[in-house]
């Protein structure tokens, strides 16, 4: 795999030309914790540079379904799966395919804020690509700023980039940190696992905005328990339901007429 | 209470009455354990107390300056001791705190297999054998074969004795390091190795580094494994395969002896290592506890464990 292009421009560079590629697909794709089968054979095309919501009542596969996107799923003792998930044309779970590699591609960010609690807010950003093995103090500097102006952070850490750690800012300043994090190695791809759960209200509000810029430049994949936070951002939504997926369609649509029962039935509120 | 003068529900004035009964129970057991306190505190300040007195009696700077030598002869100090106790120390940290660390690593990174399994079944049995034991099995191996007693032998069997609580806390510790680092790390596409050794480790780091600093406390207060190997001299050591006294041996070499001037510089003896234990546990705490941490918590906490140290390796295990 090719090493990550260094560009501080390269934010708005992708726009939207390449609207409608089809950037990732998940196919009959099936996830196991041990024996257990918690995703029962899910197919899925996720468009470049849009934001896809995934929703569904807790336990039904959502953490799991992100996490064998970027490959983190097989880290879990006894976890495997079957199918076949392919990133612009290439099947991640080739034998071929280093996982380690996959994941520069796939970024993600969790539900609980975790920036390094021993690194600075600039060590933070870098982290990724620091351990890749990037040292050219200049271009990190400049990606350190680039990436805090993209995340929103910018102005409030500049004084403090070096002197506070990444633990030291407030619980929606860490999140967009580890925000700036995942896309300071550029992948194509960033995963969210209910981002702002842990947020209050206008830390969420902040991240929504984040997360709709983030897809002039990313494809976005969203765990959310949220549907108003569905409604609001996403262009597409998936809606799972014990390991089955339901209904996968642009989110007004979803929203407004779905198609399948069950879905009415979760976004009225009438379960989970 | 403000509410007397309304109708009081007799259902309400019942748990009234169970709210004063427990309120005493809650006194009378600050009260006993207060007292139980104070029972364990008693004897501990007597024996600091004892140690510091007499301790403080028999000091004289020949002490630092000054070797062994005659019991009859008053210008005989410990200087032999302490120089035994450093070497065997710095030999026992040299070998013990990386293997301590390493071992540690490997258990909890690669710790799945059968050869595992033994390691660690050997590494639970070795923090429960007694230290005795390590000594004559050193002195088997190495005191034996070499044909001499040496501050070497003695550094190697403190080791033994370092290596299991050091490999014990650093697995522990590494293992306390919340999932989500790791999976921090993986998700910004390091390898397994980077994330635990830029990431993973280095967050344990605090707690690894006060179980070795507890584990260099422990064995700077060992006598048993010494008595193999280091043995007693009454001469400052030239080298490492000398035979040497240490401040342990020599606190019970000269303690049981009939001379005066022995019994006295075995208080001053143990007075310098109940100090050096004391500074030990001290900078653990000072330099590794959290940040923010009061200084008067602190010391409170260093105090707590401190006294642990001296009465038993309780407190060492709960750190
Ligand atoms: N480590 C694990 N071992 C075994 N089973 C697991 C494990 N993690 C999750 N599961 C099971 O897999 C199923 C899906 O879990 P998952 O965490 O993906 O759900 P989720 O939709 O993300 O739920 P939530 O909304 O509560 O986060 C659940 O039945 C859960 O019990
Ligand atoms: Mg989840």
């Amino acid at each position: 795999m090719s090493e990550i292009k260094i560009d501080s421009s390269v934010f708005s560079e992708k726009k939207s030309s390449n609207k409608g590629n089809i950037k990732l697909q998940v196919e009959d794709l099936k996830a196991f914790y041990g024996k257990k089968e918690v995703l029962h054979g899910i197919s899925a095309d996720f468009v470049e540079n849009e934001i896809t919501a995934i929703i569904g009542p807790s336990g039904c596969g959502k953490s799991t379904f992100i996490r064998t996107i970027n490959r983190l799923h097989e880290l879990t003792r006894g976890a495997k799966i079957e199918g076949k998930i392919v990133l612009d044309g290439y099947d991640i779970y080739d034998p071929s395919a280093n996982p380690v590699l996959v994941r520069r591609k796939i970024g993600m960010v969790f539900q609980k804020p975790n920036p390094f609690p021993n690194m600075s807010i600039y060590n933070n950003v870098v982290a990724g690509l620091k351990l890749q093995g990037h040292s050219n103090g200049t271009e990190l500097d400049e990606i350190v700023n680039t990436t805090l102006e993209k995340v929103g952070l910018l102005e409030e850490v500049e004084e403090d980039l070096h002197r506070k750690k990444g633990t030291d800012l407030s619980g929606g300043q860490q999140q967009r940190l580890c925000i700036a994090r995942a896309i300071a190695v550029r992948p194509d791809i960033i995963l969210m696992d209910e981002p702002t759960a842990s947020l209050d209200p206008s830390s969420t509000l902040i991240i929504e905005d984040l997360m709709k810029d983030l897809s002039k430049d990313f494809t976005v994949i969203a765990v959310t328990h949220n549907m108003q936070q569905a409604a609001r951002v996403s262009d597409k939504t998936m809606f799972l339901f014990n390991g089955d997926l339901i209904e996968f369609g642009a989110t007004r649509k979803l929203f407004e007429k779905p198609d399948n029962h069950l879905t009415e039935q979760y976004i009225t509120g009438r379960f989970g | 209470m403000a509410e007397r003068n309304q109708k009081i529900n007799p259902e309400f004035f019942q748990s009234d009455r169970n709210l004063r009964f427990r309120l005493f129970k809650d006194k009378l057991m600050f009260y006993v354990t207060g007292l139980c306190l104070l029972l364990i505190l008693v004897p501990i300040f007597g024996i600091l107390f004892e140690v510091f007195i007499n301790g403080i009696i028999g000091f004289t700077p020949d002490v630092f300056t000054k070797a062994g030598g005659s019991p009859l002869d008053p210008n005989t100090g410990l200087l032999h001791a302490m120089m035994g106790t450093f070497y065997v120390s710095v030999i026992a940290s040299f070998f013990g705190i990386p293997l301590g660390i390493i071992t540690g690593i490997y258990l909890e990174y690669y710790g799945k297999g059968f050869f595992s399994n033994i390691l660690r079944v050997g590494i639970d049995s070795m923090v429960a054998i007694p230290t005795i034991i390590t000594g004559i099995v050193v002195f088997a191996l190495i005191v034996l074969s070499m044909g001499s007693f040496s501050v070497l032998a003695g550094g190697i069997a403190l080791a033994f004795i370092m290596i299991p609580i050091i490999a014990k806390t650093t697995e522990e510790m590494i293992r306390l390091v919340p999932q989500l680092y790791d999976e921090a790390g993986y998700a910004l596409g390091l390898s397994e190795s980077q994330t635990a050794f830029s990431i993973v480790i280095p967050l344990a780091s605090r707690g690894i580094a006060s179980g070795v600093l507890l584990a260099f406390a422990r064995i700077i207060g060992e006598t048993a494994p010494l008595l193999f190997t280091a043995f007693f001299s009454q001469s400052v050591p030239n080298n490492i395969l000398d035979v040497s006294a240490t401040l342990t041996v020599l606190i019970y070499q000269y303690g049981i002896s009939p001379f005066e001037a022995w019994n006295r510089l075995a208080w001053v003896a143990a007075l310098l290592l109940m100090l050096m234990n004391l500074g030990v546990i001290f900078i653990t705490r000072v330099i590794f506890s959290e940040n923010g941490v009061r200084p008067w918590t602190r010391i409170a906490e260093i105090i707590k464990i401190a006294f642990g140290g001296v009465i038993g390796e309780e407190s060492a295990k709960e750190e």
